[in-house]
């Protein structure tokens, strides 16, 4: 019976997000992996905000029956927009079921298409990616939710409002916007986490991980994916390797935290915008922008990474490579999706950083952030990795205006990352090395994306 | 704790997983610049040849990531033999036996559960408590105490106030 329940909460949103992918990305195969992640994604981002208009927005009390009530009118109005835009998938959905008959097809072919040596190392590349995604799934059914920012933000949210079943307009009372650590925090996390537990019918520590879980193989779906466009099958497979073996970001797989599901939006949002200034093509550019936006709702730290975007823009807007037209819309798609939290931000005076500002300098943070890049075990040697390829393909980066927009991306982040932990009040953060270690999980991951691109024999801006 | 070893839940703050030094040296920065110096002579040597370079690149990266993946291996080894020791138990167990793994200070968090027995014990269930603990402690302490206890932040809403430190007593307000 736990299991059904399991199942069916997935449900709940993989066949929402799924249809709605379906809408977005019409000529895209239906049930490829890439879909399948991307429809977990916007599937439970597209639940939560539900959740977060019952209880935050019309102030209700949590009803079971109506949440459902909901997600079957969302279904019915998605279908019908499927069918009537003739994106429902009819006889091809069975040729390409995660593109099978094309997998199978490889695997008769590929004694020809590799040298001996090069399938052991894939084959070796390849289970240890499957090692690592079974360990990571075994710790998250194993271990309950103990970590500290969960239990002082993530799951004490999910917890508060599995008891009190409402959320408290009274400034006066202990649970006050849901209480928690933080009240300024998003709640795509809490929210789903409280989804998974009132389908359980009761408070579980340990199944929410498995929210995490997902969202770390969505990841490595969709990163997979992208590498495999610019590089070889062995060269993609070794990049999302690496990624699932940064012992850093392998260990947020089993943990509640935001930082992952975080860096699933961030990177699906550059994905797109990359496909954008690659093919110019509106639904990409769009696409990039609601994703930017959705990451708002997960967690603060995703306004760093998106001025630092927004700044890149407008450099290219200047250099008259893009139209500032582009940008004001780019702003505007992003606004409109963040606008239901945005207003309520505003309208709770809920700021977006935890220590207030003002302007101090320290010179130590800045040794953090050498700490945590080079001397610790955080990140294997990615950002060694990163460096090399950097230097070795400077000039090919340089002359190449995707892979110039999407480096100046990392560097400009990289350079906010600085400012805000070493000029700032967050510094301490840096310097007791809490927050700035996970802080970087997104900029690994998006460099992950340009070092693929950067060691593509492709050219990347066709 | 061996050099590619470590304690269970070591990596529990996941904010930083410490490295190793070989002196003052670190073994990460070490092989980095390994990497670093190998990378630019593989290069060197295929603008020579004409040849392309990313595969031999891609190879020496998954090498040297590998000598590094070693001790994630065996901690993720370790890892998996607790689970068959957190699968013995109940839920509520398991809380307790991770809590014990995640303690960094001193056994406080660890020795929290009796702590909530006790206090369960003497202090009515939906009682108005306000606890009195360092920031870490008391945000264990209300979560697991909850929904047993209310709670608030201000003393003079409270009926109890729960006092946690080295000695670990309950003061009741009079």
């Amino acid at each position: 019976m736990l299991w059904f329940k399991i199942i069916i909460y997935f449900l709940s949103f993989l066949i929402p997000g799924y249809l709605l992918i379906w809408l977005l990305r019409p000529r895209a195969p239906k049930l490829s992996w890439v879909n399948l992640a991307l429809a977990y994604g916007l599937g439970s981002m597209l639940m939560t905000i539900s959740l977060f208009f019952q209880l935050f927005i019309f102030k209700n009390h949590f009803s079971l029956l109506s949440s459902w009530l909901v997600i079957l009118i969302e279904v019915i109005i998605l279908l019908i927009l499927v069918i009537r835009r003739g994106v429902f998938p009819r006889r091809e959905i069975w040729q390409s079921v995660f593109n099978l008959t094309k997998q199978i097809k490889f695997l008769k072919e590929w004694r020809s298409i590799f040298s001996s040596s090069k399938r052991a190392l894939i084959i070796l590349v390849v289970i240890l990616i499957l090692i690592n995604s079974l360990i990571s799934l075994n710790n998250a059914l194993s271990r309950p939710m103990a970590t500290f920012d969960s239990l002082a933000t993530w799951s004490w949210k999910a917890k508060i409002l599995f008891q009190e079943t409402e959320i408290s307009f009274n400034p006066e009372t202990f649970f006050y916007l849901g209480g928690g650590g933080h009240l300024n925090y998003p709640w795509h996390v809490p929210l789903a986490q409280y989804w998974l537990q009132v389908n359980l019918g009761t408070y579980h520590d340990s199944l929410p991980n498995l929210i995490f879980v997902f969202y770390f193989f969505a990841l490595l779906i969709v990163i997979f994916h992208f590498l495999k466009r610019y590089l070889s099958i062995f060269q993609a497979l070794v990049f999302s390797f690496f990624l699932s073996s940064m012992p850093l970001v392998f260990y947020h797989a089993f943990n509640a935290y935001a930082d992952l599901s975080l860096t699933f939006f961030i990177s699906v949002a550059l994905i797109f915008s990359i496909f954008w200034l690659t093919r110019k093509q509106r639904l990409d550019f769009y696409l990039s922008a609601i994703f930017w936006g959705l990451s708002f709702w997960v967690k603060d730290a995703a306004l760093i990474f998106y001025l630092a975007f927004l700044l890149v823009f407008l450099i290219y807007v200047l250099k008259k490579k893009l139209r500032f037209k582009d940008w004001v819309k780019y702003i505007l798609t992003t606004l409109l999706v963040i606008s239901p939290w945005l207003i309520f931000k505003i309208n709770y005076q809920l700021s977006f950083s935890n220590v207030g500002w003002s302007w101090l300098f320290q010179p130590r943070a800045i040794i953090s952030f050498i700490e945590t890049m080079f001397v610790s075990y955080s990140w294997n040697i990615w950002w060694f990795i990163v460096l090399i390829v950097v230097f070795l393909n400077f000039k090919k980066i340089i002359s190449s205006f995707v892979q110039s927009f999407f480096w100046l991306f990392l560097l400009v982040s990289f350079l906010g990352l600085i400012l805000l932990f070493s000029f700032t009040p967050a510094a301490q953060y840096a310097l007791d090395n809490t927050a700035l270690s996970r802080t970087l999980i997104p900029l690994a991951i998006s460099s992950i994306m340009a070092v693929g691109l950067a060691l593509s024999r492709k050219r990347s801006d066709s | 704790m061996g050099i590619f070893i470590w304690p269970a839940e070591s990596l529990s703050t996941i904010n930083i997983i410490p490295g190793y030094f070989l002196g003052r040296l670190p073994i990460l920065l070490l092989i980095g610049l390994l990497v670093l110096f190998l990378s630019a002579l593989i290069y060197f040597r295929a603008q020579k040849n004409e040849s392309d370079y990313v595969d031999q690149l891609i190879k020496l990266f998954l090498f040297f990531w590998l000598i590094i993946f070693i001790g994630f291996t065996i901690n993720n080894y370790q890892d998996f033999k607790r689970n068959y020791y957190y699968n013995q138990y109940d839920l509520n167990k398991k809380n307790i036996i991770r809590v014990c793994d995640l303690d960094n200070v001193e056994g406080k968090l660890c020795r929290l559960f009796s702590f909530i027995s006790l206090a369960k014990k003497d202090i009515p269930m939906g009682s108005r408590v306000q606890v009195i603990a360092e920031p870490i402690i008391k945000t264990y302490l209300i979560y697991y105490s909850f929904p047993y206890f209310e709670f608030t932040d201000q003393e003079a809403a409270a009926e109890y106030l729960l006092i946690y430190d080295t000695r670990s007593i309950i003061k009741i307000k009079p």
